[in-house]
């Protein structure tokens, strides 16, 4: 029996991709935050729309373009591509998603908040209105796709593992191949489909840092008396998330911070008025900031849904809390703040996940309680976002605008 | 006769359905210091931003210079070229960008390069503060310091002409003095037309070329400033002076 019964890299990597998650979705709420200064309570609504949307465009591409159908070739520098190879990946999706999500972004601000900024409503106001339109894009979802969730994946037999790595370094490719299912129109034509999606990010990367021997080869198999399993698997998806949300958080910083668009955004946010007497069209820049923010979530979620197995309306409402917990504790308009507070964030819920389980486990500290006082008191890892969110009231109390807000945003928006 | 480098004929603006200002002329001479005074309400800070386009004109023209600029938004007058520099009488700077951001914003429309150094070389030999604290946010720096911040950011793009609500609003009577004095310096030294809406009614007109009285969004009196200082009803009525000697 291993002296360390937990597997702490596997967590450690859990937490990691789950952090990539809440980056990706932050990024949009920080923006309309920063910009126009305002809780957009619609942008979970944003991130269930971004999944819908990637998933019904890869549908009529799909439809379209059948993967390894070879019906169209097209010639570029004098080599031959298939268009459906071109056309059925994830970037592509996740760019209709973006533009998508970015124009019903821009719509909410044409029908709902331009109007009420015109008539001078407050903040709260437009915080309120904001719930609306959540709920009625939430609705209209539920309508029209059903509210229970939609599958995307099952095994596929002729999937071939072609690792040729140390067996350490196990990358096998998981033989996998998504399925839409319950579309009863396209389920028969889709049904029949290769797959869409480059092999490698359907593969399951397996790296054995220390494992029983007789289980299989790890690097340091003579430390498993003490360390136990320790060991990472990690989906091609959960890598892309987690490289993706990096990639776009220092993206839009820069823009933000070193652009004469970020520039413009940012003096917009501060004086609307003064904005435009220096030369700002600012009508534009809230219809940019809406159509960034809205686009980006749409984005991030094409991503997200890629790696769940399945995926409802309900998806972008759950993960609501946790992307405002992470503008709150990064602090209001830094994106910087936003990739440490969700480190935070995952890395609490995660460890709340671990410490739980064992305490629940025979001889843990459940069983210890209910025999000395006589009474059960749970530790179920279910609480896991209770106490992530413990987390975030204890460092607001220490320094109440965010990590790395400044005193005069947190102001600005109480 | 002097060519006016701002000029609003039969003015008549205001918010919504709400009529604030009714019906008024004014304008602005080349190298003329012209201040607009009246009671709290009177549409001094209206009239100026229906002159810029932050108001809904109603009726009536806008020119700088020759150009209509009536009816035309803000950044569309500043799009047209128009050589303008404003400093509102709240929120003047933009608190979350830094001096040297807020600098630039002054030249938002232009290339932020040669023209854009050159011209910080010159402000910041007038305003030197700026320099020292060029990297820090606006937000950090003290009233007067945050008016000299407006103050440059609206002479960055070298205007012909400079339209201040209430530069001196929540400062100390010492600095209000030093502002309005340079305010003066800047009309003599690079003979900039400014249009000045001022509570501090009396000094600013002695400092002044010509001024308005505003009373309900209407004229009440107008002329050259020493003419209206030597008013009787202006001075008590307007300028707090119940002494006419």
């Amino acid at each position: 029996m291993p002296v360390i019964a937990v597997d702490i890299i596997s967590n450690l990597s859990l937490a990691i991709v789950y952090t990539g998650v809440l980056i990706m979705l932050t990024i949009g709420l920080n923006m309309v935050y920063s910009v126009l200064k305002f809780s957009n309570f619609a942008h979970a609504e944003w991130v269930t729309l971004g999944m819908f949307a990637a998933w019904w465009f890869l549908q009529i591409l799909s439809f379209s373009f059948p993967f390894d159908s070879g019906s169209w070739n097209i010639n570029i520098f004098g080599l031959e591509y298939p268009v459906d190879h071109i056309l059925n990946n994830l970037f592509i999706q996740a760019l209709f998603s973006f533009i998508a999500v970015g124009l019903i972004g821009i719509l909410s601000e044409i029908l709902v908040f331009d109007r009420l900024r015109k008539i001078e409503a407050s903040p709260r106001s437009l915080t309120v209105a904001s719930i609306g339109i959540g709920l009625i894009f939430r609705n209209v979802l539920s309508m029209t796709f059903g509210d229970y969730p939609q599958a995307k994946t099952i095994d596929c037999p002729t999937c071939v593992n072609a690792s040729t790595l140390p067996s350490w370094l196990d990358l096998r490719g998981i033989p996998q191949i998504p399925i839409i299912k319950d579309i009863p129109i396209l389920k028969d034509i889709l049904s029949g489909l290769a797959g869409f999606l480059p092999n490698f990010r359907q593969e399951i990367y397996h790296i054995a840092f220390v494992r029983d021997p007789l289980v299989g080869s790890s690097l340091f198999p003579s430390l498993y008396p003490i360390l136990g399993t320790q060991e990472i698997l990690i989906t091609g998806f959960e890598l892309f998330i987690i490289l993706m949300s990096i990639v776009m958080v220092l993206a839009v910083d820069y823009m933000f911070k070193s652009t004469k668009f970020g520039i413009a955004m940012r003096a917009t946010s501060d004086s609307m008025e003064l904005a435009q007497v220096s030369g700002i069209n600012t009508k534009r820049i809230i219809y940019y900031t809406w159509f960034l923010a809205a686009g980006l979530t749409g984005f991030g979620a094409a991503f997200v849904r890629a790696n769940q197995a399945r995926f409802s309306t309900y998806d972008g409402f759950w993960l609501l809390l946790p992307i405002f917990a992470v503008v709150i504790l990064g602090g209001v308009g830094s994106f910087r703040g936003g990739i440490i507070a969700a480190f935070i964030i995952a890395f609490s819920r995660q460890a709340t996940n671990v410490l739980f389980s064992q305490f629940q486990s025979p001889g843990g500290l459940e069983e210890i309680i209910e025999k000395t006082i006589g009474f059960t008191i749970t530790f179920s890892p279910n609480y896991m976002d209770g106490v992530s969110f413990l987390v975030l009231i204890i460092v607001l109390l220490i320094r109440p605008q965010g990590i790395f807000g400044t005193v005069e945003a947190t102001r600005a928006r109480v | 006769m002097n060519q006016s480098v701002l000029r609003g004929e039969n003015i008549i603006s205001g918010y919504g359905k709400l009529q604030v200002i009714n019906g008024v002329d004014i304008h602005v001479d080349k190298g003329e210091l012209v201040t607009i005074i009246g009671p709290n309400g009177s549409g001094k800070s209206t009239l100026i931003k229906t002159m810029i386009g932050l108001v809904d004109l109603f009726k009536g023209k806008v020119f700088f210079r020759e150009k209509n600029v009536s009816h035309m938004k803000p950044h569309e007058i500043i799009k047209e070229g128009i050589p303008l520099g404003y400093v509102p009488q709240l929120n003047n700077v933009f608190p979350s960008l830094t001096i040297e951001e807020n600098m630039k914003m002054g030249l938002y429309v232009a290339k932020w390069g040669e023209n854009y150094k050159n011209r910080l070389k010159e402000l910041f030999e007038l305003f030197p503060i700026l320099e020292e604290r060029f990297k820090q946010k606006a937000s950090l720096l003290s009233g007067g310091e945050r008016q000299m911040l407006a103050l440059a950011r609206a002479l960055m793009p070298s205007p012909e002409i400079l339209i201040l609500d209430e530069p001196t609003a929540a400062l100390a009577p010492n600095i209000a003095e030093e502002m309005l004095q340079l305010i003066v310096s800047l009309k003599k030294s690079v003979g900039i037309s400014i249009l000045l809406v001022e509570q501090r009614a009396r000094r600013s007109m002695e400092l002044s070329d010509r001024g308005y009285v505003l009373v309900t969004g209407r004229i009440a009196a107008e002329g050259n400033a020493n003419e209206l200082l030597a008013e009787d009803k202006i001075r008590k009525l307007y300028l707090g002076m119940r002494d006419t000697t």
